[in-house]
C-alpha cells in the first residue's frame, strides 16, 4: 500500500515536471542549466495541475476519474517537452559526477543527500501536526468528501488553497499517505531549487552549499512532509528570484515566467504578496546599474507584476466572491466581511500575537539573532530559522559593499530579504516559519560571500568557515534523525498505527470512539480543531475563532445553544478542556469569555447525557518530553425531543 | 594568496572576528537547545 501511494505521488510529480518543461519550451526556450530546467518545469507543471485542479473543484468535478484524466491529458501534453528533459537529467548525472572530486562540493553534495534521506519516515506516518489536521488536509479532505470546493464556514477555508489542492489529489490518488508525500515532494524541490538558483546566482558550489544549509534549518526539518504551505511557498518564491535575477539573460520572458511563479507563490500563501511588493521595490536595484535604469526597471516591473497577478489572482477573486474581501480575513477593516465577525477577531488575535518580538527599530536589528537563538519569542524553538543564516548575515552585508563581482545580483537579493524582512515584523504575525521565503536567498548569498571574503583571511580562519558549516550540516542531519525517530516504529511496522496514534494525538482516544460508535446517521459537534481531519462521520467544528455555523456573539445562554445545535440536527456534542479554558483558541476578550461561559453553562443541561468520559496526562509536546498535561473529554449524546423553539440561524 | 613574501598581509583582525563571531553563534544556539538536549539524553539514558 505504501509503496503504491509513493509510486503515485512520484507518477503525479514526474507528470507535472514533463508538462512544465513542454511549458518551458514554448513559452521561454532560453537556455538554462540542467537542474534550473528540471525545477522551473516542476514550478510550471505543479502551477498548472493546481489551477487545474482548482478549475475542476470549483466545476463540481473534483473526483478521481477527473483527476486521472487531469493528468493523463498533461501526460500527453508533456511529450514535447521530454527530449529536452532527458538532456537536462543527463547534464545534472554528467554535472554530479565531475564533482567527484571537489571535496567542497563533495561535502554539501552528500549532506543533501543523507538530509532528504532521513526526513522520509515523516512523509510516511500518519499526519498528526495540528495545523495540517486542524486545516491542512481537512479543508481538501472536506472539498474531497464533497466533490467540489464549497464555502465551507471555517475562517481557514478562505486562505490562497493552491498547494491544498494537490493534498486533494493526493487524497484522491493515495487515500490518507497521499498529502504528506506531496507535501515531501515539494520539500525535496525546494532543496533542488534552492541548489540550482545558488548556481546561477555565484556558481555550483554556493547553491550546493545553500541547499545543504537549507536542510540544517529546524522550521524545513519541521515541516517536510506536513500541510504547512511555506515549503512550497518558498519554493515558488526561489524560482520567481532565479529567473528574475539571472546574470546570463534577463529577457522579457525569463521576467513574465518568474512573475508567473511568484504568481504561484501568490496562489499558494498571502505572505506572497511580501514577497511580491519586495521584489517589485528591489528590481531598481537590480537595474540601477544599466544604461537606462528608469525604463529597465519599469518595464520589468510592469511585465512581473502582470504575470504574477494574472496567475495569482484566481483564490482571491473566489475569495472576494465568498466573502465580500479578496485577502479574507486579512485587510478587515478595508474588505468588512458582515457575516463573518471572526475576522475582527482574527486581526485582534494577530495584533496581541504579533507582539512577542518587539515593535521597536532596535528590535528589529535584534530580530535576526532573536529568530535564530531565541525561537519561543518568534513562535517556537522547534520552527526556528537555525544558525546558519543568522552567521552568514555579517559577510552577505559585507560582501554587498565590498565584492564586485555578480554585484547587482546580490543587492538585489540582499535588498529583497531586508524589505521583506522589515514588513514581516513590522505588519505582518512575527513567526519565524514565515521568515522561510528569505532563509535560501541569505543561505546562498552568504556561503558564497562568506568563501569570497575569507580568502582575504588567514588559512585557520577559512578552516574555521568550513568547520562551522559541516558543523550546521551535522546538526541538520542530528535534529532530522530526532525528529524522524518517532516515525520509524510506525512505519517500520514495529508499532500499530492505533499506538502511535494515541502516542501522538491527545484526542486520539476519543476520536477512535466516535469512529467507532457512531455512525453516518449521526452529527457531531465539537470543539476540538485537530478533530476535523480523522473524524469521519459528519462534524460540525464549534468555535468562534474559526467557524462560523453560527453568531456567537447572538447566543444568550447554554440552552440557546442546544438548540441551535438540535436546528442543526447534531446528535452527540463532545467537549474536552481546550474548550472550557478561558481564551480558548488564542481568543481574548469579550467573545472568549461569552463562548466558554455558554459552553460551561450548555453542559450542565440535563438534555446532554455522558456516554463517554476520558481523564489522563498526556506528553505537552509533540517531539520532545516537556511535562505533561492532564486532559479531560466526554462525549455526550444530545436528546432534542424537550426543545421547543429553535432559535433561528 | 596571503602566504608568500612580500605579498598582502592576511586580514587576521578581521579573520578572528569572524570566527568569535561564528563561534558565538553556534554557543548561543547550542544554549537554546540545552533543556530539549537534556530531555533527550534523559530519554536515551533511561
Amino acid at each position: 500500500m505504501t509503496i503504491a501511494a509513493i509510486a503515485v505521488v512520484v507518477v503525479y510529480y514526474v507528470v507535472a515536471i514533463g508538462v512544465g518543461s513542454t511549458i518551458l519550451q514554448r513559452a521561454a526556450p532560453e537556455a538554462r542549466g540542467g537542474l534550473s530546467h528540471i525545477v522551473t518545469s516542476a514550478g510550471a507543471g505543479l502551477g498548472v495541475l493546481s489551477l487545474a485542479l482548482m478549475a475542476a473543484g470549483l466545476a463540481g468535478a473534483l473526483r478521481l476519474f477527473v483527476i486521472i484524466a487531469v493528468l493523463a491529458s498533461c501526460a500527453v501534453a508533456a511529450i514535447p517537452g521530454l527530449r529536452r528533459l532527458r538532456g537536462a537529467s543527463a547534464e545534472v548525472i554528467q554535472a554530479w559526477l565531475r564533482l567527484r572530486t571537489d571535496r567542497q562540493a563533495l561535502i554539501p553534495l552528500f549532506a543533501i543527500a543523507l538530509g532528504l534521506l532521513v526526513n522520509i519516515p515523516q512523509a510516511l506516518a500518519p499526519p498528526t501536526d495540528a495545523d495540517s489536521l486542524a486545516y491542512h488536509f481537512a479543508v481538501p479532505r472536506a472539498f474531497v468528501d464533497a466533490g467540489h470546493i464549497f464555502d465551507l464556514p471555517w475562517l481557514t477555508a478562505y486562505q490562497p488553497l493552491g498547494q491544498h489542492m494537490h493534498y486533494a489529489a493526493g487524497l484522491l490518488l493515495a487515500g490518507e499517505q497521499g498529502p504528506p508525500l506531496i507535501a515531501y515532494g515539494a520539500f525535496t524541490l525546494l532543496v533542488a531549487a534552492v541548489v540550482a538558483a545558488g548556481a546561477v546566482w555565484f556558481g555550483k558550489v554556493a547553491g550546493l552549499w545553500a541547499g545543504a544549509l537549507m536542510l540544517s534549518v529546524p522550521v524545513v526539518i519541521g515541516t517536510a512532509a506536513s500541510g504547512q504551505v511555506e515549503i512550497a511557498l518558498t519554493f515558488y518564491t526561489v524560482l520567481a528570484l532565479m529567473l528574475v535575477a539571472n546574470p546570463g539573460h534577463s529577457s522579457v520572458r525569463e521576467l513574465a515566467l518568474g512573475g508567473a511563479m511568484m504568481g504561484l507563490a501568490l496562489g499558494t500563501k498571502y505572505y506572497a504578496l511580501i514577497s511580491l511588493g519586495a521584489v517589485v521595490l528591489a528590481l531598481g536595484v537590480l537595474k540601477a546599474h544599466r544604461r537606462r535604469p528608469v525604463l529597465e526597471a519599469g518595464t520589468a516591473v510592469a511585465v512581473f507584476s502582470a504575470a504574477a497577478l494574472i496567475v495569482g489572482c484566481p483564490w482571491y477573486l473566489r475569495n472576494l466572491a465568498s466573502t465580500g474581501n479578496p485577502f479574507f480575513p486579512e485587510f478587515n477593516a478595508l474588505f468588512p466581511s458582515p457575516l463573518w465577525d471572526q475576522a475582527a477577531a482574527f486581526t485582534e488575535w494577530v495584533r496581541i500575537e504579533k507582539r512577542s518580538g518587539g515593535e521597536s527599530f532596535l528590535a528589529l536589528l535584534r530580530s535576526p539573532w532573536d529568530a535564530a537563538v531565541h525561537g519561543d519569542l518568534f513562535g517556537s524553538v522547534q520552527y526556528g530559522i537555525g544558525p546558519s543564516a543568522l552567521a552568514l548575515i555579517p559577510a552577505a552585508v559585507a560582501a554587498a559593499f565590498v565584492i564586485r563581482e555578480a554585484a547587482p545580483v546580490r543587492r538585489f537579493l540582499l535588498a529583497f530579504t531586508a524589505l521583506f524582512w522589515g514588513v514581516w515584523f513590522f505588519f505582518a504575525f512575527q513567526r519565524a516559519r514565515h521568515l522561510l521565503p528569505v532563509i535560501p536567498v541569505l543561505l546562498a548569498v552568504g556561503s558564497d560571500a562568506a568563501v569570497r571574503l575569507s580568502g582575504s583571511f588567514p588559512r585557520w580562519s577559512r578552516r574555521a568557515t568550513t568547520a562551522f558549516s559541516i558543523v550546521a550540516c551535522i546538526f541538520g542531519i542530528a535534529i532530522s534523525v530526532v525528529f524522524n525517530a518517532q516515525f520509524l516504529g510506525v512505519v517500520a511496522g514495529t508499532q500499530s498505527r492505533a499506538s502511535y496514534l494515541r502516542n501522538q494525538l491527545a484526542a486520539q482516544p476519543e476520536i477512535e470512539w466516535i469512529n467507532s460508535n457512531l455512525t453516518q446517521g449521526d452529527t457531531l459537534a465539537h470543539f476540538n480543531r485537530t478533530y476535523n481531519f480523522p473524524v469521519r462521520i459528519p462534524a460540525y467544528h464549534l468555535s468562534p475563532f474559526s467557524s462560523l455555523y453560527f453568531r456567537w456573539s447572538s447566543l444568550a445562554d447554554g440552552d440557546d445553544l442546544l438548540s441551535q445545535l438540535c436546528a442543526m440536527n447534531v446528535t452527540h456534542v463532545a467537549v474536552d478542556d481546550e474548550a472550557l479554558k478561558p481564551g480558548a483558541e488564542g481568543l481574548s476578550g469579550l467573545l472568549a469569555n461569552h463562548f466558554t461561559g455558554i459552553v460551561r453553562d450548555a453542559l450542565r443541561s440535563s438534555q446532554l447525557r455522558t456516554q463517554y468520559e476520558f481523564k489522563r496526562n498526556v506528553a505537552r509536546f509533540r517531539t520532545l518530553d516537556r511535562g505533561e498535561v492532564a486532559i479531560s473529554a466526554r462525549i455526550m449524546a444530545l436528546d432534542c425531543r424537550a426543545i421547543i423553539s429553535p432559535h433561528p440561524a | 594568496m596571503s602566504e608568500g613574501p612580500g605579498e598582502r598581509r592576511p586580514w587576521a583582525g578581521m579573520g578572528l572576528l569572524w570566527v568569535a563571531w561564528l563561534i558565538a553563534v553556534a554557543i548561543a544556539y547550542f544554549c537554546q537547545f540545552k533543556p530539549f538536549a537534556l530531555a533527550v539524553l534523559s530519554k536515551l539514558t533511561g
